[in-house]
């Protein structure tokens, strides 16, 4: 399964931490940075999209007994962000780089043109386009079209609620509908 | 768009909340101030817990809409480190909101933060029931946001509350729900395995979905428990392999594959059918994808048998394609597989040792890392020295890739890429395994190796890693030791190595093993006067080296001293001077091993000089003779690793009697002080030396007490005597409560009589066991020594034969297992805790939903919850009694009830009640 998709750019700012298997916040932090360290030191251009395991995932002596839980850091760099997976052994390696490829391109539907820009002010539909790929480390998509409908699906509903509730009066002004229009509607009208 | 929302939202909300819009910023507002932080850390950290001190009081707000935008906040604040778990209430008040927009946020902060606390999840799983249930308009996307969320949070107790639920879903008449409440299953069996076990039919019959998508899910879940356990869908692979022609979806065929891997695992039978499966579904399809992961299925499955050529042959003639693919990640992975494969037999990849080499200089630096892993099975001894000579070669910063060797196009002269240390470190013990594996079979020629490692250890000096230092030192002590025909040379280049000014200041832990070899054979080196002098100039060694460089350089004194052409006494008192300054300066050393060895050495140069200053014209005996005797006893054999502690394992060690008794004491004290002139005391001594070395067979224990040895020399006469008198004393003490030494003697013998193979005394059964082994090793030896034809002879390991399990071999190299023991304190576990592993699926007991009756002791297990949180919550704000309400409340809104009605209220009922 997939433990963990993260996305920080090119200055080790987080731009998603996904963790679907429970691990504790400090323990979070110091994945992503010995990530990020491995990855800043490879060039991207001609080397493969592996990494050497971090070394807080090694158990101890499993250098010597083989990686028996074979778990993988998979990553693909887009510009300036750097997309990241970390799966166990029961994914494929190839298959996960598809599916990062999938990511970006449901993520360059919903904003033409995705840029970090794009993704840093819509950490939301980030979220979401995730959601509709991954659920609890099961890959449960791997359409576009389809992926990017179930989005579709899911702001329609929420825009006509929103809708309704500022014709009627409920709720006005709240800070939330601000987020809930602009964050999950931009991309829709974008597309 | 978005720019047209925000300033109209911005609008509406300083008309209606003029006094505070300061405190409600949105979601966007935080980002934004988060990037005009920049990249100081300080004003990061500023805005941050500005952001969340607002949070704080913004959560506890009556409006949901507020409460929504605040835990929205908090979850993106978690991707900076920033802990939400104390605001779970309230996002279980979120997740409850009838508005969609509201769950969604609700459940994404769930998902990230329930886990850590199985108390709000009891709380939360009435809610989740009713969240997964179909009545009204937008429900089927409020159970898949639900579903969404539930899927990171499962328990096993909300696991068996749910799985009914989600059996229910998987007839929904959306794929789209399907597909995720079958993902959301995987979840629920790793924790209540029983909910697989009575619905395994409905859950398989999953795999014949008409929805792609659902069978993707299905499958993938499938192979995830199966990796857990794969026995209860054994039965499931003829539908399975059918699967694998029928269906044209590349991601579910290789899930089908994972899926094989881990049953072909447990069941081996199945290699039959699935094999010749496996390598026509190769043939078959065009996608590199799948043929790499029929390859691993095969690999990995156990499918490929030692002697199975024709496969491994398939297999590899694929990886070989792979390997020269210009995509990186393809040649990658397939080195790997290829060091896989190597495993199961190396005669596989011996063949493609062309490929290897190559691998080696290739343009990514972790393609090359893993190409040196299969070196141990491609090199022989034809091609060990071209395959060193590259390596050797890449010991430099930045590498040059000719454009010729690059897949990609770029510019003539090449990409520079940076050699990493660990991949130079990791180049160093693969030289040196590689070379020394088969002891030492693939060695051309010992001039070039030990030249190898002369070179090795200047070049690793920038590598900063002590391990390899010690490695390094190993192996030379290893081909000193083994290679008796180039000790001479060997220890030549040892003794400049020693004496480089560079080494020894960058590298020390390669002198530990130098000076080792260098005191051993020190009667190979000529000009020893030399070696001394240079070597006390040696500063800032580290302990473990001085340790040993201590005892080293008063054995190649005692050589120095004692060649056939011995220098003049006036320049021995000039190198004794030399050491006696030495040792001490180490005599203070904080080192207690380094002190105590430099202090018992310096006594006895200062015996040496006394003795020097006596006569002019020769060497005295204690230099000739004595110090000699001290180290050339025995010369010195290979010995497997953890030969010795097999030995002290299966000693039986006597540690109750005493080897002298009072008297016999008091007896040595008196004799010694009759004796206290020098000159017999040195007679003395050495006789003891000439005894010692008269000894057969390996007894060093002994030889270091003298005491021991000094016992033996009271006559027999006298020791009888002893006893007598020791006996008498024995019955006279009332301590002695055993019964005198004749009956426990008599005792013995009637064993001896009555069972020939029972050794009278533990001692005793000490030495014949010593000399058993002495025995053993010694034939090992004439059996084991066979000379190769033309190269240099190597001796062999000796070892004991199996005596005891070699459990002792089990512990590693102190070294090693420091190295790995520091690393547990931050070392990440992501294996999912499951009861699945041992779960017995045979014996199907469908109990009736027992745990639907949530029984009294449990309904006030919640009750004190509840109260728990609202009494949290009250602490926070003002306004608690609203707050629980919301969640609390039944149909009616009466907002005044107070809290502590609610809760009474609420004992009585046998649901949980939310809105």
């Amino acid at each position: 399964m997939i433990h963990s998709v993260l996305i920080f750019n090119k200055k080790a700012q987080p731009r998603l931490v996904k963790f679907y298997t429970p691990v504790d916040l400090p323990k979070q932090k110091l994945l992503i940075e010995q990530v990020y360290e491995l990855i800043s030191q490879r060039n991207s251009d001609f080397q493969s999209s592996f990494l050497t395991t971090p070394p807080s995932l090694l158990r101890a002596g499993a250098d010597e007994l083989g990686d028996d839980q074979g778990i993988q850091v998979i990553y693909k760099n887009y510009a300036t962000l750097y997309f990241t997976f970390i799966v166990d052994d029961q994914e494929s390696e190839l298959a996960i780089l598809d599916l990062i490829q999938t990511f970006v391109e449901s993520l360059d539907r919903c904003f033409s043109e995705v840029n970090e820009l794009d993704l840093i002010f819509n950490w939301q539909t980030l979220e979401s386009v995730l959601e509709e790929i991954i659920q609890g480390g099961m890959v449960i998509e791997t359409s576009v079209p389809k992926i990017v409908a179930a989005i579709d699906q899911l702001n329609r509903s929420s825009n006509g609620e929103s809708r309704v509730n500022r014709f009627s009066g409920a709720g006005i002004g709240s800070a939330l509908q601000a987020f809930a229009q602009t964050g999950f509607s931009s991309w829709a009208s974008s597309q | 768009m978005a720019s047209i929302h925000a300033p109209s939202a911005e609008d509406v909300m300083q008309r209606l909340r003029p006094f505070g819009l300061f405190f409600e910023k949105s979601l966007k507002d935080l980002i934004k101030g988060i990037r005009s932080a920049g990249e100081n850390p300080e004003d990061l950290r500023q805005v941050m817990n500005k952001a969340l001190s607002e949070c704080r009081e913004e959560v506890s707000s009556p409006d949901l809409n507020l409460k929504t935008n605040a835990v929205l906040k908090l979850t993106y604040l978690e991707m900076y480190g920033y802990d939400m778990s104390w605001a779970n209430f309230h996002i279980l008040e979120v997740m409850s909101s009838s508005k969609l927009q509201h769950k969604r946020v609700g459940y994404l902060a769930a998902s990230q933060s329930f886990y850590k606390d199985p108390d709000i999840l009891m709380l939360a799983t009435n809610l989740l029931k009713k969240d997964l249930k179909y009545d009204g308009n937008n429900d089927v996307l409020k159970m898949a946001v639900t579903l969404s969320g539930l899927s990171t949070m499962v328990t096993t107790s909300l696991a068996s509350d749910i799985c009914d639920d989600l059996l229910t879903m998987l007839g929904s008449s959306k794929p789209y729900i399907r597909k995720k409440a079958v993902a959301a299953l995987f979840k629920v069996f790793l924790q209540y395995p029983e909910a697989l076990r009575d619905n395994f039919d409905k859950f398989v019959a999953k795999l014949e979905d008409e929805d792609l998508s659902v069978v993707s899910a299905t499958v993938s879940v499938i192979c995830e428990v199966s990796k857990k356990n794969p026995y209860p869908f054994i039965a499931l692979s003829p539908l399975l392999y059918e699967m694998l022609f029928t269906i044209d979806n590349n991601w579910i065929i290789i899930r089908l594959l994972k899926l094989f891997t881990n049953l072909s695992q447990v069941e081996p039978k199945l290699r039959a059918k699935i094999l010749p499966k496996v390598l026509e579904l190769m043939k078959v399809t065009s996608a590199t994808s799948v043929i790499y992961e029929s390859i691993n299925c095969i690999v990995k499955g156990k499918m490929l048998q030692e002697d199975d050529h024709d496969s491994a042959f398939i297999c590899l003639q694929e990886l070989n394609k792979f390997c020269s693919s210009p995509d990186p990640n393809l040649r990658y992975i397939s080195v790997v597989l290829f060091y896989q494969i190597g495993k199961i037999n190396t005669d596989f990849i011996t063949e493609f040792n062309v490929l290897v080499i190559r691998l080696l200089k290739d343009v990514d630096i972790s393609i090359r890392s893993r190409a040196l892993e299969l070196l141990e099975g491609a090199t022989d001894d034809e091609n060990i020295t071209t395959v060193v000579h590259i390596l050797i070669k890449q010991f430099i910063d930045k590498d040059v890739v000719s454009a010729t060797n690059l897949f990609r196009q770029a510019g003539s002269d090449g990409v520079e890429i940076d050699i990493p240390l660990s991949y130079k470190v990791k180049m160093v013990s693969t030289i040196l395994r590689i070379c020394s594996i088969n002891n030492y079979s693939n060695i051309p020629d010992f001039d070039w190796y030990i030249a190898v490692l002369s070179d090795l250890c200047v070049i690793s000096q920038d590598l900063n890693n002590d391990t390899i230092g010690y490695q390094l030192g190993d192996e030379l002590r290893n081909v000193m030791v083994k290679v008796p025909s180039m000790r001479k040379k060997l220890i030549s280049n040892i003794v400049s190595l020693v004496l480089s000014q560079d080494v020894s200041q960058s590298m020390p832990m390669v002198l530990r093993e130098c000076y080792w070899c260098i005191g051993e054979y020190s009667n190979l080196i000529d000009d020893g006067d030399d070696l001394i002098k240079k070597s006390i100039k040696l500063d800032r060694l580290p302990p473990d080296v001085l340790q040993i460089m201590a005892q080293a350089l008063l054995k190649v004194f005692s050589s120095w001293c004692n060649m056939t052409n011995p220098a003049p006494v006036q320049e021995i008192k000039s190198v004794l001077q030399g050491l006696l300054r030495f040792y001490e300066s180490l005599s203070s050393s904080q080192s207690f091993e380094v002190q105590e060895r430099s202090v018992e050495f310096l006594e006895f140069c200062k015996l040496c000089d006394e003795s020097l200053e006596q006569g002019d014209e020769e060497l005295p005996l204690l230099i000739t003779d004595i110090l000699p005797s001290f180290f050339n006893s025995y010369s010195l054999n290979p010995i497997l690793h953890g030969t010795q502690r097999k030995l002290q394992d299966s000693l039986m060690l006597d540690l109750d009697t005493p080897f002298l008794s009072e008297e016999d004491v008091e007896k040595l004290l008196q004799e010694e002080s009759s004796k206290n002139d020098l000159d017999s005391l040195l007679a003395s001594d050495l006789e003891l030396d000439l005894e010692s070395d008269n000894e057969p067979g390996p007894n060093d224990d002994r030889k270091g007490s003298s005491v021991g040895d000094v016992e033996e020399e009271i006559t027999f006469e006298a020791r009888k005597s002893l006893e007598e008198k020791r006996r008498k004393e024995r019955s006279d003490n009332p301590f002695y409560l055993e019964a005198d030494d004749s009956a426990l003697q008599k005792k013995a013998s009637q064993l001896i009589e009555f069972d020939g193979e029972e050794k009278p005394s533990d001692l005793r059964n000490v030495d014949t066991f010593e000399l058993s082994t002495a025995v053993v090793k010694r034939g090992d030896l004439k059996k084991k020594k066979q000379s190769k034809k033309k190269k240099a002879q190597v001796l062999l390991e000796e070892g004991l034969p199996d005596l005891i399990s070699s459990h002792a071999l089990a512990s590693n190299h102190p070294r090693t297992g420091s190295f790995s023991s520091s690393k547990d304190s931050s070392t990440i576990n992501l294996k999912m805790q499951t009861k699945l592993e041992s779960f017995d699926f045979h014996t199907p007991q469908i109990s009736p939903d027992a745990t639907k009756n949530i029984g009294i002791e449990e309904q006030q297990e919640l009750e004190n919850l509840r109260a728990k949180f609202a009494a949290k919550s009250s602490g926070n704000d003002q306004n608690a009694d609203d707050e629980v309400v919301i969640v609390k409340k039944k149909k009616s809104k009466s907002k005044s009830k107070s809290k502590k009605k609610g809760s009474k209220k609420h004992a009585s009922e046998p649901q949980l009640p939310l809105p």
